[in-house]
C-alpha cells in the first residue's frame, strides 16, 4: 500500500500519535512504500519517538521497504532520533541552524540495504551521530554530507559493503570521526577550513569469500591553515 | 612445522609416483567473482581450498584467482586470464623437482616460492612468444589475443629488484634483474625488446588494461624495433608456430559458463582502475613533457620526489588545478590534494615503512596515515 504522509510543521504544534506544546513530531511508522516528506521550521523542533522534559526521550521509529523520506528542519536547537529500518531507501535531509543534534542508527534491528542518503547541513554547534548497519548485515549505501559551517561534531560509524562517502566539509573548527568497516569502502572528502579535527578510520571486516585482503580508497582535497588528519586504512577489522 | 608437513607432502607425493598425477601440487586460496578449471575435459567452478593437480587449466572470466603450491610458491591470475599447469614434479632432492606452467592468455602475477624444495632454475613459464626462466622472483606476464607478451619484473618488499628472470625465445635472450624492469615479446621468432625501465607502474595497476594500452615505455621500444626491422619483421614471422591458434578459446568458453558477454564494462573496479590509470598517466605525462618541472618549481617538498618514488610509493604531481596530488596505492589507496601554497605534513606508517613528506614549512595541516595488513 503506498502511503504519502506530507507534514509542514510552521511555528505550530505538530504532533502524529501525541499532542505538545512545542514544534514536536513523534513518528512509529511501518510498511513499504512510503514517501515522508516534513518541512519542520522554527526553534526548538523535536522528532523523535516521545519526549520527557523537553527533550527527545526515546526514538522515532521508521520501517519498511522503498521509502522516500525528505526532512528539513530550519531553525536553531532542532533535535532529530532514530532508529530506522529501511531497505531501498532515498533520504534526504536539510537541516539549517545551529545547535542542533542528530542521532540516528539504520540497521540496529532489520536490514539496512540499497540507502541513498544526501545530508545537507548550514549552521554552526551541530552534533550529528550516525550508525548504519550497527547490528544488521548491510550493503550498497551511498552518502553524500554538504555541511556548510563550523565547530560542528560528526561521528559516522557505518558497517557495511559497498560503501561511498562524498564529503563537502567547508568551516571552521569542525571534528569529523568517520569509521568505515567492511569491503568496498569509498571515501571522497573535500576539506575547506581551518582548526579541524578529522579522524578517519577505514577497515575491512569481512571480504568476499576467498579474499583475504580487501581494502579500501580515501580520496581527500584539502584547503586549511591549521587542521590535523588522521588516516588508520587496514586490511582487517581489529 | 608447516615445513615439515610441506616435506611430508612432497615426500608422499614423490615416493607413489603412480598416484602423483591425482595428489594436489596446491590449492585455490583466492577466488572472486567467475573462476573454473579444467581437468580432464570436464569443467569445475573455481572455489576456494579446491585441489590444483596437474594438467589443469586455470581460466578466470570476470573474476580473479590465486592459487598457492605446495613449494611456496603462488599464482595469481587477473581477469579473463588463462594458465595451464604444464608440469610439476616435487622431489625430496630440490634439483630435480621441476615447475613447467603455460601462460596462455590475461594477466598472470607468479611469485616464486622461498622454500628450498625446488631449484628456481627448474622453474619455467612459457608464453605463446617466449620461455621465462626465474631465479627467486615475482613477476608478471600480460598476454594479449595475438600471444604477445608483456613481462615485468616486480619489486620486493623493499622496493628492489625481487631476483633477476631471462626471457627466452627464437629471436634471442633479454635478462631483467631491475624493479619494473619489462620486455615485450611480438612473435615466437622476432627477439625480445631490450628491457625498459618502466617509471609510472605500481603493482596494482598491472592488469589487462596493458593489453589495450601497454606502458609507453614499451611501446616506444616496440616500435623502435618495428621501425628498424620493418621489412623483415612480417617475413620471418611464423604464424603456423603459434601453437595457442589451435585452441578454441570460444567453444572452451561455451562450455564452462562465461562468454565475452559476460565481461562487465559497468564493473565499478574496472573502470575505477581505468580512469584512474588513464587519468594518472595523462597528468604525469603532461607534467614531464611540459619540461617546466612539472610545476614542482613553485612548491617545496621534501622526502619523496616527483611522479612514482618508490621508497615513498607515492605519485606526486601537480595536477590541472594546479594542486599538488599525493597518490599511492598500496593496502588501499590514498589520494591527497593540497594547494600548492600549502604548509602540510604527511606521515605514512606501513608494516614495512615510514615516511614523512613535508609541503612547505609543514606547520599548518598534521596527516598520519597508518596503513596495516
Amino acid at each position: 500500500m503506498n502511503k504519502y504522509l506530507t507534514i509542514f510543521a510552521l511555528f505550530l504544534s505538530v504532533s502524529i500519535f501525541a499532542q505538545s506544546t512545542d514544534n514536536e513530531i513523534f513518528l512509529e511508522q511501518e510498511g513499504d512504500d512510503l514517501t515522508l516528506t516534513i518541512d519542520q521550521i522554527g526553534y526548538g523542533n523535536k522528532f523523535c519517538g516521545t519526549i520527557s522534559s523537553g527533550a527527545c526521550a526515546t526514538d522515532m521509529i521508521i520501517t519498511g521497504s522503498d521509502i522516500t523520506f525528505n526532512l528539513d528542519q530550519i531553525g536553531n536547537s532542532n533535535q532529530l532520533f532514530g532508529p530506522i529500518i529501511l531497505d531501498s531507501a532515498n533520504i534526504d535531509m536539510e537541516f539549517t541552524g545551529d545547535s542542533n543534534i542528530f542521532d540516528w542508527n539504520i540497521g540496529y534491528a532489520g536490514s539496512a540495504d540499497n540507502l541513498d542518503l544526501d545530508l545537507a547541513v548550514t549552521g554552526d554547534s551541530n552534533e550529528w551521530n550516525f550508525d548504519l548497519g550497527y547490528n544488521q548485515s548491510s550493503e550498497n549505501f551511498n552518502y553524500d554530507l554538504t555541511l556548510t559551517g563550523g565547530t560542528n561534531i560528526f561521528t559516522t560509524l557505518v558497517d557495511a559493503d559497498s560503501v561511498k562517502w562524498e564529503w563537502d566539509i567547508t568551516g571552521d573548527g569542525n571534528d569529523i570521526n568517520t569509521q568505515q568497516k567492511d569491503e568496498d569502502q569509498i571515501l571522497i572528502a573535500e576539506f575547506n577550513g581551518d582548526d579541524a579535527n578529522i579522524d578517519i578510520i577505514q577497515q575491512s571486516g569481512s571480504c568476499p569469500q576467498g579474499v583475504t585482503s580487501c581494502s579500501g580508497v580515501i580520496n581527500l582535497d584539502i584547503t586549511s591553515d591549521d587542521a590535523t588528519i588522521t588516516i588508520n586504512q587496514k586490511d582487517t577489522s581489529d | 612445522m608447516q615445513r615439515l608437513q610441506l616435506i611430508k607432502k612432497i615426500l608422499a607425493i614423490s615416493l607413489v609416483p603412480s598416484l602423483a598425477l591425482a595428489n594436489p601440487i596446491g590449492d585455490i586460496t583466492e577466488q572472486t567473482g567467475k573462476g573454473a578449471l579444467t581437468r580432464n575435459n570436464q569443467e569445475f567452478v573455481a572455489a576456494v581450498n579446491q585441489d590444483i593437480l596437474l594438467y589443469d587449466l586455470l581460466n578466470t572470466g570476470n573474476g580473479r584467482m590465486k592459487v598457492e603450491f605446495l613449494d611456496d610458491s603462488n599464482l595469481r591470475l587477473t581477469e579473463h586470464s588463462r594458465v595451464k599447469i604444464d608440469e610439476v614434479i616435487y622431489d625430496p632432492n630440490p634439483s630435480k623437482s621441476k615447475m613447467v606452467m603455460k601462460f596462455a592468455m590475461g594477466t598472470a602475477r607468479f611469485t616464486s616460492g622461498m622454500s628450498a624444495n625446488m631449484n628456481k632454475a627448474n622453474i619455467t613459464i612459457e608464453t605463446p612468444t617466449a620461455q621465462i626462466g626465474i631465479r627467486g622472483t615475482d613477476f608478471t606476464t600480460t598476454i594479449d589475443e595475438l600471444g604477445r607478451s608483456l613481462i615485468i619484473l616486480l619489486p620486493d618488499a623493499n622496493g628492489d629488484s625481487s631476483g633477476e628472470i631471462t626471457v627466452t625465445n627464437e629471436g634471442g635472450t633479454v635478462t631483467l634483474n631491475q624493479a619494473f624492469q619489462a620486455t615485450m615479446v611480438s612473435t615466437i621468432s622476432s627477439a625480445p625488446v631490450k628491457p625498459v625501465q618502466l617509471t609510472d607502474v605500481t603493482v596494482a595497476q598491472i592488469d589487462n588494461l596493458f593489453i589495450v594500452s601497454p606502458p609507453a615505455e614499451i611501446q616506444t621500444a616496440v616500435d623502435e624495433v618495428r621501425t628498424e626491422n620493418s621489412a623483415s619483421n612480417i617475413l620471418t614471422a611464423d604464424f603456423l608456430e603459434f601453437n595457442e591458434l589451435e585452441t578454441d578459446y570460444l567453444e572452451e568458453d561455451k562450455n564452462w559458463g562465461f562468454s565475452e558477454l559476460d565481461i562487465d564494462l559497468l564493473d565499478v573496479d574496472f573502470l575505477q582502475d581505468l580512469l584512474e590509470i588513464i587519468e594518472e598517466s595523462d597528468l604525469l605525462d603532461r607534467n614531464r613533457s611540459s619540461g617546466s618541472g612539472g610545476g614542482f618549481e613553485q612548491v617545496s617538498i621534501e622526502g619523496t620526489k616527483p611522479g612514482l618514488d618508490p621508497q615513498t610509493q607515492y605519485n606526486t604531481i601537480i595536477d590541472d588545478s594546479g594542486q599538488i596530488w599525493f597518490y599511492r596505492q598500496v593496502t588501499g589507496i590514498i589520494s591527497i590534494k593540497l594547494p600548492i601554497d600549502a604548509n602540510a605534513r604527511i606521515q605514512t606508517i606501513t608494516d614495512e615503512k615510514e615516511s614523512i613528506i613535508t609541503v612547505g614549512d609543514g606547520e599548518a595541516v598534521n596527516i598520519i596515515i597508518t596503513q596495516t595488513n
